[in-house]
Parts: structure tokens; C-alpha cells; sequence
């Protein structure tokens, strides 16, 4: 068996103090102290300490109602959720959504309107063709009508912006069959 | 509307441990903890209640000032509320967990802070509210012996005053020591031996034995 020495002795004074050793150990202190002044020296000293410390630590610092209720406040203030700054975040995420929906969609609008206000004229060629056929046809569809249609054919010749919409109106299907 | 009942300065701790029949206070605590993981905002008061006192009082032994301990402490409820689903019932007491953060944040302040900014009151020994019923004499050998502790404290090393302040402000064993200081538990017991040994150095002339001296006259 190991010599119970000074410092191990010591080292179990407050676990002795606060009755926490096992009997054996306890038994062991017990009889060092009996024949040891130093030893003993030290744990009436440590047992001082010790007194005053379970009277006085439990004492220090104890709150009153008034601290702990402003504590509490704090608590509370903290634990509510930030309204402002997520609403400040869901301002600027709608913000940048709305900003890219309208990049998106406004050139596709406006490309659209474009398309819309500027019909393509026909060409001048193509209108030549549909005059000179819409001449022919009338020419040869109407052989009972005589001169007096056949007469008129100058002046619809000269006038090459507003004849198409009267020949796409009247002009029958058997336009290209009939144009050799 | 919370409405605060404390300022008797009793630990919980003892009052249940003290009645077996009783639950206890873990049992108390995992049941309100369980209200507010259910979105009951009274668990919530009711955790506070049962440790505001505590975690206040541990919080001011540490920093030795009012209004750090009062921002340590609501830090600290605020950080264990937000992360109750974290907290692991099978891992520890609710006390130590609560504790633990506690003392985590109390680091991080000392750490910036260096020394412990004592309260004005403590330095002039000058105790700012004296308790009722008692006579001139004790209430200031009561004080004088609060303002010494209290500067004796300070002056301890940081690990060591918050194994002190566990074991004698707060009655926790040497394995619960451990358990909050993550550490061993026979370094906790060493560390509270070193501590009392210091203060022992530190306290002789007033204290205990002056209110002893007072007392007998
Ligand atoms: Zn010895």
C-alpha cells in the first residue's frame, strides 16, 4: 500500500469537508490529521474558508424583481421577429422581380406594336403584276361589258395605291389561271 | 403579460431536491420546454422564472457588474430559446446547458474586458440595499464581507472563480462543475481547491470571522 502522503491529504480535505469521500478514504484523512499538525493546520483553515463561503457566495449578486423584469423585456424585445428588416428585404426582392418581368416583357411588347404599325407595302412590281392582271381580268372576264369598263382601265393603271384594296376585294381566285 | 415573483433568492435546486415526492426540477423544466417547442408562449416565461434568478446571479459572480450580468443574461436566454430544439435532455440538465452558455458568453467578455469592472457600490463597500430586520453592525459586517468576497473574486483566475462560484454559488457537484467548464471532474475538484486555498489567502483578516467578532458583542 502507497503511503498517504501530505499532499494527498490535501488534496482530499475538501471532499472530507463536504463529506464526499468514500468511508475508507475518509478514515484515512481522519487518522492523518490526527498525527500531522500541518495537515491539520491547513484544513481548519480550508474549513474556514469553506464556512464562509456557503454563507456569503449564495448572497452576492441576487436580482431583484425590477432587474429580472427588465431582463425579461430584453428577452421579449429580442425574441419578436424583425418585421422591418424583413420587410425592407421583401421590398427589394419584389423591386428586382418587378424590374426583371418589365426587361423581359416590354422589348417583346414594343417589338410586337412595331410589327403591328408597319405593314410591309407590297412592291411596286407585285402591284404592277395585280394591276396589269386586275386590267386583264377585267378585260377578259367581262366581254359583255363592252367598252364602257374596258374604258376605265387607264385611270385604275394610274392610280397604283388605291387600286390593290379594290382588286384583292373584287379580284376572283382565277387570277393566276388565267394570267398566261 | 409576464408577471416576475422573484427577489426571495432561493435556488430552485434546493427547493426540489429537498421533496422526493415532488417532480423535479429537470421533469419541470423538459415540460416547459416542451410547451414552447409546441408554440406555447408561456413555456417560455416559465423557463425564465425558474432560472432568471440563477443564471443572473451566476452571471454577476463572474463579471462582478450589474449591467454586464444583465446582458449576459438575457444574451444567454435568448440564444438558449432560439435553440431549444438543439438542447439534448439525454445529454444534460437543462441547469447545466443553460448554465454552460452562460458561461461561454461570460468568457467572451472577459476575454475583451481583461479585469472585471467591479460595481461602484462594491469598491466603496458600500452595499446599495441593506436587508430589513437587521441591526447596523451585521448589516454592514454582512456587506463588508459581500464587498471582500466580492473583491477577492476579482482577483481570482477566471477558471477558478467559476469553479468557485459553481460549487459554493450554486451548489452544483464536481461532475456538474465539469460538465459546464468542459472538463474533467477531477480537474473541476482541483480547481475548487486551488480557488478556496486562494481565497482563503485573500479573506482572512475580514469576513466570516469579523461578523463572528461583531456578533459576540
Ligand atoms: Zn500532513
Amino acid at each position: 500500500m502507497k503511503t498517504y502522503t501530505c499532499r494527498r491529504c490535501r488534496g482530499d480535505i475538501p471532499a472530507y469537508i463536504h463529506r464526499e469521500l468514500p468511508i475508507r478514504r475518509r478514515r484515512r484523512v481522519h487518522l492523518h490529521l490526527n498525527g500531522c499538525a500541518a495537515c491539520y493546520a491547513y484544513y481548519r483553515q480550508m474549513r474556514d474558508v469553506d464556512d464562509e463561503l456557503r454563507a456569503t457566495m449564495p448572497v452576492i449578486g441576487v436580482p431583484d424583481a425590477l432587474q429580472l423584469a427588465r431582463v425579461w423585456r430584453g428577452i421579449q424585445a429580442e425574441m419578436r421577429p424583425a418585421r422591418p428588416a424583413y420587410g425592407h428585404w421583401r421590398m427589394r426582392y419584389s423591386l428586382a422581380l418587378a424590374m426583371m418581368v418589365l426587361a423581359i416583357v416590354l422589348p417583346w411588347r414594343f417589338a410586337a406594336q412595331q410589327a403591328r404599325a408597319l405593314p410591309v407595302p407590297p412592291t411596286p412590281q407585285t402591284q404592277t403584276e395585280v394591276t396589269e392582271g386586275i386590267v386583264r381580268h377585267v378585260a377578259m372576264a367581262t366581254p359583255e361589258a363592252g367598252p364602257s369598263l374596258a374604258s376605265y382601265a387607264p385611270s385604275l393603271r394610274s392610280d397604283r395605291l388605291a387600286t390593290p384594296a379594290i382588286v384583292r376585294n373584287d379580284a376572283p381566285t382565277t387570277i393566276a389561271t388565267d394570267t398566261p | 403579460m409576464y408577471t416576475a415573483s422573484f427577489g426571495k433568492g432561493n435556488h430552485p435546486v434546493e427547493t426540489w431536491r429537498l421533496n422526493p415526492s415532488e417532480p423535479t426540477l429537470q421533469e419541470i423544466s423538459e415540460g416547459h420546454i416542451a410547451a414552447c417547442l409546441s408554440g406555447e408562449q408561456a413555456g417560455y416565461s416559465a423557463l425564465y422564472e425558474l432560472y432568471a434568478a440563477g443564471v443572473y446571479r451566476l452571471c454577476y459572480n463572474l463579471l462582478l457588474n450589474r449591467d454586464d450580468a444583465e446582458d449576459i443574461a438575457q444574451d444567454a436566454f435568448v440564444y438558449a430559446f432560439k435553440n431549444l430544439r438543439r438542447y439534448d435532455p439525454s445529454k444534460a440538465a437543462f441547469k447545466t446547458w443553460l448554465y454552460t452558455i452562460a458561461i461561454c458568453r461570460c468568457r467572451n467578455l472577459y476575454r475583451r474586458n481583461r479585469v472585471p469592472l467591479l460595481d461602484i457600490a462594491t469598491l466603496l463597500h458600500n452595499p446599495l440595499t441593506a436587508p430589513k430586520g437587521e441591526s447596523p453592525e451585521a448589516a454592514y459586517a454582512h456587506s463588508d464581507a459581500r464587498a471582500t468576497l466580492q473583491k477577492a473574486l476579482s482577483r481570482l483566475q477566471p477558471r477558478l472563480r467559476e469553479a468557485i462560484v459553481l460549487r459554493y454559488g450554486h451548489g452544483l457537484t464536481y461532475r456538474e462543475i465539469a460538465e459546464v467548464m468542459e472538463c474533467p471532474a477531477k480537474t473541476a475538484e482541483s480547481r475548487v481547491r486551488l480557488a478556496t486555498e486562494a481565497l482563503g489567502g485573500m479573506l482572512r483578516p475580514t469576513g466570516a470571522h469579523l461578523l463572528e467578532e461583531l456578533l459576540s458583542y
